[in-house]
């Protein structure tokens, strides 16, 4: 990619990333020490990409001046990314409790929820404060959206929606609530990224996008997984359970290479 | 008009790009040699396709730019797109970067008996061409009649500026946020009744004369733009360097009419 070959730091860190990545999903799959070692994997990889994310975002938010747009996109994604690191620690608390059983909803779920506006939120501060005007680009990627956003909600958000069997309305809800979430974020992303085609800026944005879409279906995996009891919390990792997993841990991987990439183009790092 | 004579009789000329190598602002005379009719038609186009270069010599070019900061001086024919003649020249480059980072290259051509000196080869010394440009097209266009030299400096200033602050915010953020940018300009023109456009990053004036908050508020429309679009410390650092192919005199007097502001 030409920008990152541009900027040797920039595709260092993106080598070292997809790396770790690689050799961690690899770990998971082979489950070379036994046992749990797999699920220990899982989490301490998702942990790592995770905390790596929160890191880097405080680095941008703190490099812009009080009164620029940037901060205050950056205070609200390091919120949201803040909040889903704790969800995802809270969630490796349970998951590796020996013969413990990850309850649901959680306290990880009150704050994977609770990140979701701050996401939104920056996203929407981001596009707006570029104030582009609807163009052929836009409405393409919208093009592109709308039929996603349709697939996800035949498949797995009308099932959901219509299912009888829940007996607590909560999960219900929330189980509907983390596609939905998914996808106003990747639309959110993909925008951002759509408005500044051709410039600089939109590559970071476009691995940013990457990575959220990324994550969006790993999370529709693991809401597919859950849903039809195939999802394997401990124990060698089933095919699906590697799907949901595997990405998850990847997603956040691709989201700090770019916040890395725009840090270093706007002078942060 | 001869388009190899217009070219040989003339100073070195300038193309600006974005880190793709699309064209972002091209010296008006040029383009009108490469078979323009309008230089704007040229914007956005291939550096290959606008000069008339193989794709393989024009992506060598910018590659080497990209990778080292600049370019050695190399032979290159360019061509005419409309009656295919075609003339040789000396084609040279540097890197614009913000923060240390590529961001577009500005090329510059050079008839083969001129010579180059080690300036052309920095963007500052690119910045100054640009003001200088900038300079020239107000002194030759739109039918100007300004007795000042100092206004017609600070006119210079302001709209080497805003032309500077449109490269930029194309080249990190893509054409249609430039577009963007002269839309605001625009907006408040017509909101005012202000007797200025802004097209491609070009500035012209109209009859009537700005009022003195007019330069101003247009100055700090396009500069929050630029700020809200990319950053502060990217912004500051671009007019910084642009700021010294005037004098200090020039720019104190842009601070004391609120053209110039500092972060």
């Amino acid at each position: 990619m030409l920008s990152l070959r541009q900027d040797r730091r920039s595709f260092r860190f993106a080598v070292g990333a997809f790396a770790i990545w690689a050799a961690l999903s690899l770990a998971y799959i082979l489950g070379p020490f036994g046992g749990d070692s797999p699920t220990w994997i899982a989490n301490i990889g998702t942990l790592l990409g995770a905390w790596s994310v929160v890191v880097l975002a405080i680095l941008l938010w703190r490099s812009y001046a009080p009164d620029e747009v940037g901060r205050r996109v950056w205070l609200a994604l390091f919120l949201g990314f803040l909040l889903w690191a704790l969800g995802d620690t809270l969630w490796a608390f349970y998951d590796l409790l020996p013969g413990g059983e990850v309850p649901y909803p959680s306290p990880a779920d009150v704050a994977w929820v609770a990140g979701y506006p701050f996401l939104w939120a920056a996203l929407w501060m981001r596009y707006r404060s570029m104030e582009a005007r609807p163009g052929r680009r836009q409405w393409l990627a919208l093009g592109l959206v709308v039929p996603t956003g349709v697939v996800v909600f035949g498949y797995v958000l009308w099932p959901i929606l219509t299912y009888p069997g829940y007996d607590r309305l909560i999960e219900q809800r929330l189980d509907a609530l983390y596609p939905t979430g998914e996808l106003i974020l990747f639309t959110g992303a993909v925008l951002v990224a759509v408005a500044m085609y051709g410039g600089r800026l939109s590559f970071p944005w476009r691995i940013i996008s990457a990575g959220i879409a990324v994550l969006s279906v790993a999370d529709l995996v693991f809401a597919y997984a859950t849903w039809n009891d195939l999802y394997i919390i401990e124990g060698s990792p089933n095919a699906i359970t590697i799907l949901a997993d595997a990405p998850y841990m990847g997603a956040y991987a691709a989201i700090a290479v770019g916040e890395y990439v725009l840090g270093r183009l706007e002078g942060a790092f | 008009m001869d388009d190899r004579m217009e070219l040989r009789m003339d100073r070195p000329m300038l193309v600006f790009t974005d880190e793709r190598g699309a064209v972002v602002l091209i010296e008006d005379e040029l383009a009108r040699a490469l078979g323009f009719d309008d230089p704007d038609d040229a914007v956005g186009d291939p550096l290959a396709a606008t000069l008339g270069l193989p794709t393989t010599e024009a992506e060598a070019l910018l590659n080497e730019i990209s990778t080292s900061g600049g370019s050695r001086y190399r032979l290159a024919q360019l061509r005419n797109q409309r009656t295919g003649r075609a003339w040789w020249v000396m084609v040279s480059g540097s890197a614009a970067v913000a923060e240390g980072r590529f961001i577009g290259a500005d090329i510059t051509l050079t008839p083969p008996a001129y010579t180059l000196s080690a300036d052309y080869f920095s963007h500052r010394y690119n910045l100054r061409q640009l003001a200088e440009l900038v300079r020239s097209r107000l002194r030759d266009g739109s039918g100007l009649l300004i007795s000042e030299e100092k206004e017609r400096e600070l006119r210079s200033y302001f709209a080497a500026r805003m032309l500077a602050l449109y490269v930029l915010v194309v080249r990190m953020a893509g054409r249609d946020l430039g577009a963007t940018l002269e839309e605001k300009v625009r907006r408040l023109n017509r909101e005012r009744g202000w007797s200025m456009d802004m097209h491609r990053g070009r500035v012209t004036f109209g009859e009537a004369d700005l009022p003195p908050e007019a330069w101003r508020e247009i100055a700090q429309v396009a500069q929050s733009y630029a700020f809200s679009v990319t950053s502060k410390r990217i912004v500051a650092r671009e007019l910084g360097e642009l700021d010294v192919n005037f004098t200090p005199a020039t720019v104190q007097r842009a601070t004391q009419y609120g053209l110039r502001t500092d972060p």
